[in-house]
């Protein structure tokens, strides 16, 4: 295969830009797939994601991707494609061509996107609301870029809803990129609320800057597949970074999640909080590395992966990685992998509340620690849901 | 009692302290090195060894050919092993003896130098000393093989025992399951074999040591203990080696069986050189109700991989692996542990301790699976690091594979430096720093020591001591 | 202080201590001589830990100018072992744990530095039996690791037991008093007197009267924002307990 450049050239754009969708096109198009070997695709197979050339554009056609925002004025969504020719935008800082094999498809390929600059020393109390929307079948290129600029502050909510029907060969291939400036404080909220058997490939990076905080917050309710690499480079001295996941799992659903905590210099503080809850015969893997560089001392870094399994045919599987290369460190992880406890459900069982009822009440209150952290309007509806998607019938028997 | 040993001395002055050896004076030197099928037919026809052993090394040769080299762990040093400039068997002129009297001399000469034998003589039950690659010192206290407790050198064990031998020999790590343990199905000397008849409890620890002891020489010893029903048995296996210029390669198999009801203990120290490569596969069953439990104590190697593994088979049966490592200078240490829960109601506790320290890297490197059958299963798994200063690194690599939700899984992991506010109290009360370290430092890994026969127990806190001299800053 | 004619086994001159870049004693002069019991009072954050912990050489307590002077030697500059070696010792207000370390391996370890030799098994043992019967301890408490789970009295009573086996020539006992019972106190105040003698003195840091009931100090100097406000015979206590120290930080503005 040797195809110079994609076959969707844009005349307009900056010839940076196209240099780097030449190079991430030729590693798309030539890279080895990915080593089964390596943490990162332990649990998934690369070839799932691999799409012949030669077909993309027949099937690029037939996926289809809307985005809104909802904000106050002073904040305006632009098209990523629009943005990078009128503006200097830095797409592929933080994910470029080598990043990997199928982040370079989408590089190479991407045409529309979302564009979300926040001026510096913006600071909104009310959440903006970002949507994507998917419909239609086959594959869709989805690429973001946030930039939130010194000082600013806001909690912006991203919703993905949709579904793309699957045939086989289509996915959802979304990139998304963030830079949080010094002393900006950013709060991301990622909803993933895609129907039916949707399947996702994503790729998030952020970059925070001195005394720069994100907070991000990720909720996942389906039985589509997705497979996620989220990553935040802790690049300033007092970035801090809290990533607090839901994952609730079922049907056939499946969730890949690699996280990871890059600790580029001194006194930078890192903590994830994953919460996962499967039944039926889905399944979730966790893989995450927490790395302290040589020159990153005084930092300190967390993370916890808590699994309750509520049937049979689930499985769970965790790998919580760290290398840490310095001495001056605290760092800490745990994973817990187990049905719901006995001991709080005779509890509740006791003042009467029906098993049913007892069970919910219980994985509602796993979930609690990382849905508490998503706004009023956003949190009722997942309630809801969640409720509605557990189902105690396939809850393991128990002697209760 | 043993005393404290004066001479074990590790780190960067290991040569002057430690670097002895005996003439090497060997009858029989494999003819050239690196590895070849006459090299294994000579290995085989030399010992006596019946067809099927024959065969067993020429097919692992092939396939350690066949498989490649690990794609994960430390690339670098695995990327130095030449496997042409080994030699990979080397019997000495001395025979197998009987009693601690009929070993020779020279060999006594070394021994007391690491500062071995009063405790042998005095502690131990039975004694099996591997120098270079054959036994060259075994003895077994009369009441034991009354019990009808078979603990032989493995070499011995193949003549005398075929048939217990052909029946487990290579069927819990046949070749297949890593290069390293094709390299050792090919070449293998040495090592020890155990058999506790059924109900049989040996109440004294079995030892042995190993080391090596010749220039490029691998040692490639192989160990099979198999505890009968209800039978229980602890074995030692202790290592110290002396110095030489080039690698050396260490790659040992350890086979344990602990049908139902039994239980084996398997503890180690090993205390390697800075030059020697020691790749081990480590892997025992446990049948319905049975223990095992290795007990791991990592210091010295350039670059140790070693990851003892427990398979539970049966219901109820109990795995434990406690673990402790030191990295120093140009060292790493890829330890870690597995088990595989493959029954129900089975359980299972890992404890890993590690320190590392002048630029020396420790490696957790744990697999915990459960199989959909095994229910009501518990595991526990606690990883503490300490990193001892900045130039030092600490990795965990921990995989869980839980296949049924009527498990407790719980693992934890903490990685830190040495506590300031301990050092200060220590201090406070008239210790220097690097006493208050030294101190801090065995406290850390007390849970592992306290495991320890006594004077294994002091061996390792002077170790400590001895690792830890000039560490302060 | 009635001894004016020798010199003083702790003295403290215009001392300046930092944490964190933030100045928290302020200037402090203080003299100690042998037999002396004197009380350190003042509210809390009034810098009284502080200056414990800058006495015994605590890396974070910086001090910026002023000395130290110990039986007549300079220790101002020293490490933390040194000091103690030289005759100085710090009960602390909550003594951290050290796991893996028997409490019976540490006292060993510890006389042994005092003492720059091994210290004899059997003689060791007396010492220790006797020292913890002084103290009313349990033989088992020999086992247990250093302040590992320990209570707050349990606590107290290693540091006492350390204090008694090394025989300090000046000892500050930082807030003693907290988190123990009227029993244990009964026995830690015990411990306290039976060990002063002519040859030693005592800082005691409180900020409640109620351990003063039990060591009589015979003098008092109340610290507030890193100075030292008021100073005076027993008689200060009593005003302290009825009036707290509101009327002396007006004096002190």
């Amino acid at each position: 295969m040797n195809v110079s450049i994609s076959p969707f050239e844009v005349a307009q754009e900056p010839e940076g830009l196209k240099n780097l969708r030449s190079k991430a096109w030729n590693v798309y198009t030539q890279a080895q797939f990915p080593d089964r070997a390596s943490t990162l695709w332990r649990f998934s197979n690369p070839e799932a994601f691999w799409v012949i050339p030669e077909n993309i554009s027949s099937i690029l056609e037939k996926g289809k991707i809307a985005y809104r925002l909802e904000a106050p004025n002073e904040l305006r969504l632009s098209d990523l494609q629009e943005a990078v020719s009128n503006e200097s935008v830095p797409v592929g800082a933080l994910v470029g061509p080598e990043f990997g094999k199928f982040e370079a498809l989408n590089l190479a390929l991407w045409k529309k996107g979302a564009y979300l600059r926040v001026p510096e020393g913006v600071r909104l109390d009310q959440p903006v609301v970002l949507r994507k929307h998917i419909s239609g079948e086959g594959l869709i290129l989805d690429r973001s870029l946030i930039h939130v600029s010194k000082g600013a502050s806001l909690t912006i909510v991203e919703v993905l809803e949709g579904e793309l029907a699957g045939n086989g060969n289509g996915y959802l291939n979304a990139v998304e990129e963030v830079l949080i400036e010094e002393g900006a404080a950013l709060t991301l909220v990622g909803i993933d609320l895609t129907q039916g058997k949707t399947r996702a490939f994503v790729t998030v990076r952020h970059s925070i800057g001195s005394n720069a905080e994100l907070k991000w917050v990720l909720a996942r309710f389906g039985e589509g597949s997705s497979k996620a690499n989220l990553g935040a480079r802790l690049a300033g001295r007092g970035a801090k970074s809290g990533i607090y996941g839901a994952v609730f799992g079922f049907g056939q659903g499946k969730s890949d999640i690699h996280t990871f905590h890059d600790h580029a210099v001194k006194r930078t503080f890192s903590n994830i909080d994953l919460r996962v809850v499967l039944q039926d015969q889905a399944h979730s893997a966790y893989t995450g590395l927490i790395r302290i560089d040589t020159d990153a001392g005084c930092s300190e870094a967390f993370q916890e992966n808590r699994n309750l399994l509520l049937s049979g045919g689930v499985r769970a599987e965790s790998i919580p990685e760290l290398e840490i290369l310095t001495d001056e460190v605290q760092c800490k992880h745990g994973v817990t992998v187990g049905p719901v406890e006995e001991e709080p459900l005779f509890y509740l069982m006791s003042r009467g509340v029906p098993r049913e009822d007892a069970v919910r009440l219980l994985v509602v209150g796993f979930l609690e620690p990382v849905l508490g952290h998503i706004p009023g309007d956003f949190r009722k509806p997942l309630d809801g849901l969640v409720a509605n998607l557990i189902n105690p019938a396939s809850e393991i028997e128990s002697p209760l | 009692m043993r005393q404290p040993v004066k001479d074990i001395m590790v780190g960067d002055d290991y040569a002057s302290k430690f670097g002895f050896s005996s003439p090497e004076e060997y009858y029989f030197r494999a003819p050239k090195k690196g590895l070849s099928h006459e090299l294994v037919e000579m290995m085989s026809k030399m010992k006596k060894e019946p067809d099927w052993m024959r065969e067993f090394r020429h097919k692992a040769l092939d396939t350690f050919w066949a498989k490649p080299m690990p794609t994960w762990g430390n690339q670098e040093a695995l990327g130095r092993i030449d496997f042409d400039d080994i030699y990979y068997y080397i019997k000495p002129i001395e025979q197998m003896g009987q009693t601690w009297d009929d070993v020779p001399e020279d060999i006594k000469h070394t021994f007391e130098r690491l500062g071995i034998p009063e405790a042998e003589r005095k502690f131990l039950s039975g004694v099996s000393a591997q120098y270079e690659s054959e036994t060259v010192y075994h003895s077994i206290r009369d009441e034991i093989s009354k019990l009808g407790v078979i603990f032989l050198g493995m070499d011995s064990g193949l003549m005398e025992h075929e048939d217990i031998v052909r029946r487990f020999f290579g069927t819990l790590i046949p070749p297949t399951d890593n290069k390293f343990a094709a390299l050792n199905s090919a070449v293998w000397s040495g090592g020890s074999f155990i058999y506790v008849p059924p109900g049989v409890h040996v109440d004294i620890p079995l030892q042995a040591y190993f080391r090596i002891n010749a220039k490029n020489m691998g040692q490639f010893e192989r160990t099979l203990i198999i505890a009968d029903k209800g039978a229980r048995v602890h074995y030692i296996e202790g290592c110290t080696a002396p110095v030489y210029s080039s690698s050396s390669l260490h790659s040992a198999v350890v086979e344990l069986i602990a049908l139902e009801d039994a239980y084996i203990r398997y503890t180690t120290i090993q205390n390697w050189s800075n030059n020697i490569y020691n790749l081990v596969t480590k892997r025992a069953i446990a049948y319905k109700n049975a223990t095992v439990e290795w007990v791991d104590g990592n210091i010295g190697s350039m670059l140790t991989m070693k990851y003892p593994c427990v398979v539970l088979a049966g219901e109820n049966a109990r795995g434990e692996i406690l673990s402790v490592a030191f990295g120093g200078t140009g060292q790493h240490q890829d330890a870690g542990a597995k088990v595989f829960h493959m029954a129900p109601r089975t359980s299972s506790t890992i404890t890993s301790k590690s320190i590392s320290k002048g630029g020396g890297r420790t490696t957790y490197r744990g697999w915990v699976k459960t199989t959909a059958n095994a229910e009501d299963v518990r595991v526990s798994v606690k990883c503490d690091a300490l990193i001892l200063d900045p130039t030092s690194r600490s990795d965990t690599y921990p995989t869980m594979e839980i296949g049924n939700p009527k498990v407790r899984i719980e693992h934890e992991a903490s990685v830190s430096k040495l506590s300031d506010d301990q050092l200060f109290y220590l201090m406070s009360r008239g210790l220097s720093e690097n006493e208050s370290r030294v101190l801090i430092v065995n406290g850390f890994i007390e849970q592992f020591v306290k495991e320890l026969p006594m004077e294994y127990a002091v061996e390792l806190n002077r170790l400590i001591e001895l690792e830890m001299e000039g560490s302060v800053g | 202080m009635e001894n004016k004619n020798i010199s003083p086994l702790l003295e403290v001159r215009d001392l300046h201590v930092e944490v964190e870049g933030k100045e928290v004693i302020k200037g402090i002069d203080l003299a100690l001589y042998g037999g002396a019991k004197l009380a350190l009072m003042g509210p809390n954050g009034s810098g009284k830990s502080s200056l414990s912990m800058a006495l015994m050489g605590h890396p974070g307590y910086k001090v910026k100018s002023g000395s130290i002077i110990l039986d007549g030697n300079d220790i101002t500059g020293l490490s933390p072992d040194k000091r103690a070696k030289v005759g100085l010792f710090l009960a602390m207000q909550n003594p951290v744990s050290v796991p893996g370390v028997s409490v019976a391996n540490f006292l060993r370890a510890i006389m042994k530095a005092k003492r720059g030799e091994e210290v004899p098994i059997r003689e060791f043992r007396e010492m220790l039996v006797k020292a913890m019967g002084l103290l009313e301890m349990e033989r088992s408490f020999a086992n247990r690791y250093v302040n590992d789970g320990f209570s707050g009295g349990e606590k107290k009573k290693l540091e006492l037991l350390q204090m008694v086996l090394l025989n300090p020539k000046v000892a500050v006992v930082d807030e003693i008093d907290s988190g123990l019972d009227v029993d244990a106190l009964k026995i830690v105040a015990d411990g306290v007197n039976r060990i002063t003698g002519e040859n030693n003195a005592f800082l005691l840091i409180t900020h409640y009267r109620r351990i003063l009931d039990y060591i009589r100090p015979d003098g008092v100097v109340v610290l507030m924002e890193g100075r030292i406000v008021a100073s005076g015979g027993p008689e200060l206590i009593n005003q302290i307990d009825r009036q707290g120290y509101d009327w002396l930080s007006a004096k002190t503005a």
